[in-house]
């Protein structure tokens, strides 16, 4: 814990989460933040430093605007053919019923419908928090699941070096024990229309494929659950490749790394 | 949705109120956050931050990009001699959603307000420049007429000091 919290990026947690690093500082950054606990949690604690800062001012709310949050977040019953339904009940000159009649029938007509159509928001708002709850446990039983898994004894980090530009970072966390990998992109360039980028697994001197992927907007990508081949890994690599990959290599390595024998 | 409204819109509105100074795209940024959040509700990692954090988050990003678009549109030139945040809102606690939340939302308020308070003024002014303004480290030296050098002490000092600070108020002092 004590060499972790050593490590340059915890040096850099106020700029971090103040989004004042560049770049190649941010992905650099978050790759050691991915697999660092200590610096994760000095995240955190700095996030919720900003958030004090951010919410110490609270302010009077105007009407109409939880109505206007909750229309934009929460689909509820819609509320229009009710309404419509009600209009024909204004009596016409026709009728012999007095007008207060038709009126006072459909002001009540109006509360019921408004009553129901609470009780539809109530519920929806209901279903609406508990449906973020199962999201958020989901959500947290992964992070946890991935945790544990990088940081078993049995990975291995393997960082790939560029035969080109050094600035994208491919890292690949190899567990030989478990036969799995999971990949981790920073700072790359999406592959041109009709290619992907494709993970080979170096065995017997063979290159095996493996998993083809494409970072989003943001040149980061995240595969996990990576099969590794039968055999000793002794290294993995990418390639550019056709989307949906090839067999064999059809162009050069563009990242390499060796992984370590025994591991 | 309605509980998470009731707990943080007057804080949301605030903070939206203090980067954009203008009521109505403060309004719209709440309800653009609570939309969002509601999107993104599956990506939300409580082992990373609280709620509150998350929320904080993307409510300024929203202010900022709110602010910048408006700059770029050259529709900010009254936005100097606007209000401030505080001025231009109601008064502070007035309409909350419920008594009792209006009076926990003070207490913490006053409790953080506190705690900034005991900021030095050069740290303070510094993380102002940097969270409520978006501007780079090497803006707010030239805005505060201080070495870059300078600045990045302040900015990481000043969140470190905060940090200590909010520590000692316990968990209810701001989450």
């Amino acid at each position: 814990m004590t060499d972790s919290s050593r490590h340059p990026m915890h040096e850099l947690v106020e700029e971090y989460v103040l989004e004042l690093l560049d770049e190649a500082e941010r992905a650099e950054f978050e790759t050691r933040l991915a697999v660092d606990p200590t610096l994760a949690s000095n995240v955190a604690a700095a996030r919720e430093a900003l958030s004090a800062l951010a919410l110490s001012t609270p302010v009077a709310l105007p009407a109409g605007l939880k109505q206007r949050v909750m229309a934009h977040a929460v689909a509820h019953p819609e509320p229009v053919a009710v309404e419509a339904k009600v209009l024909p009940m204004i009596p016409s000159r026709r009728s012999r019923a007095p007008l207060w009649l038709g009126a006072a029938l459909a002001a009540s007509l109006l509360v019921v419908f408004k009553l129901n159509h609470d009780l539809g928001q109530e519920r929806q708002a209901t279903a609406t928090a508990n449906a973020f709850a199962a999201r958020t446990l989901d959500a947290v039983t992964q992070r946890d699941s991935m945790i544990a898994r990088l940081t078993d004894p049995s990975v291995e980090l393997v960082t790939l070096a560029s035969t080109g530009d050094a600035k994208p970072a491919v890292k690949v966390y190899v567990d030989q024990k478990r036969r799995s990998a999971v990949l981790s992109v920073a700072s790359l360039e999406t592959a041109p229309a009709g290619q992907a980028y494709q993970l080979w697994f170096i065995v017997d001197g063979k290159p095996i494929p493996s998993v083809t992927f494409n970072p989003g907007a943001d040149g980061r990508a995240l595969v996990q659950d990576v099969t590794l081949p039968p055999g000793t890994v002794a290294a993995t690599a990418v390639t550019r490749e056709p989307e949906g990959g090839s067999q064999a290599p059809t162009s050069a390595v563009l990242f390499v790394g060796a992984v370590k024998a025994g591991k | 949705m309605s509980t998470l409204y009731d707990r943080f819109a007057p804080n949301l509105l605030g903070l939206a109120l203090r980067i954009t100074r203008e009521q109505a795209d403060a309004e719209e940024v709440v309800v653009d956050t609570f939309a969002q959040a509601w999107r993104e509700a599956s990506r939300f990692e409580t082992g990373r931050g609280s709620v509150a954090a998350w929320l904080a988050t993307i409510a300024r990003s929203r202010a900022l990009d709110t602010v910048r678009s408006r700059t770029r549109r050259g529709r900010l030139s009254d936005a100097a001699e606007a209000e401030s945040a505080s001025s231009a809102a109601p008064a502070m606690g007035s309409a909350f959603a419920s008594p009792v939340a209006n009076v926990i939302a003070n207490e913490q308020a006053r409790r953080i307000r506190d705690a900034l308070m005991e900021l030095p003024d050069s740290q303070r002014a510094a993380l102002d420049l940097a969270y409520f303004e978006g501007l780079s480290q090497t803006e707010i030296a030239e805005r505060l007429g201080e070495p870059l050098g300078t600045v990045k002490t302040r900015v990481r000092l000043g969140l470190r000091k905060l940090r200590e600070l909010l520590t000692a108020l316990g968990p209810e002092g701001y989450a």
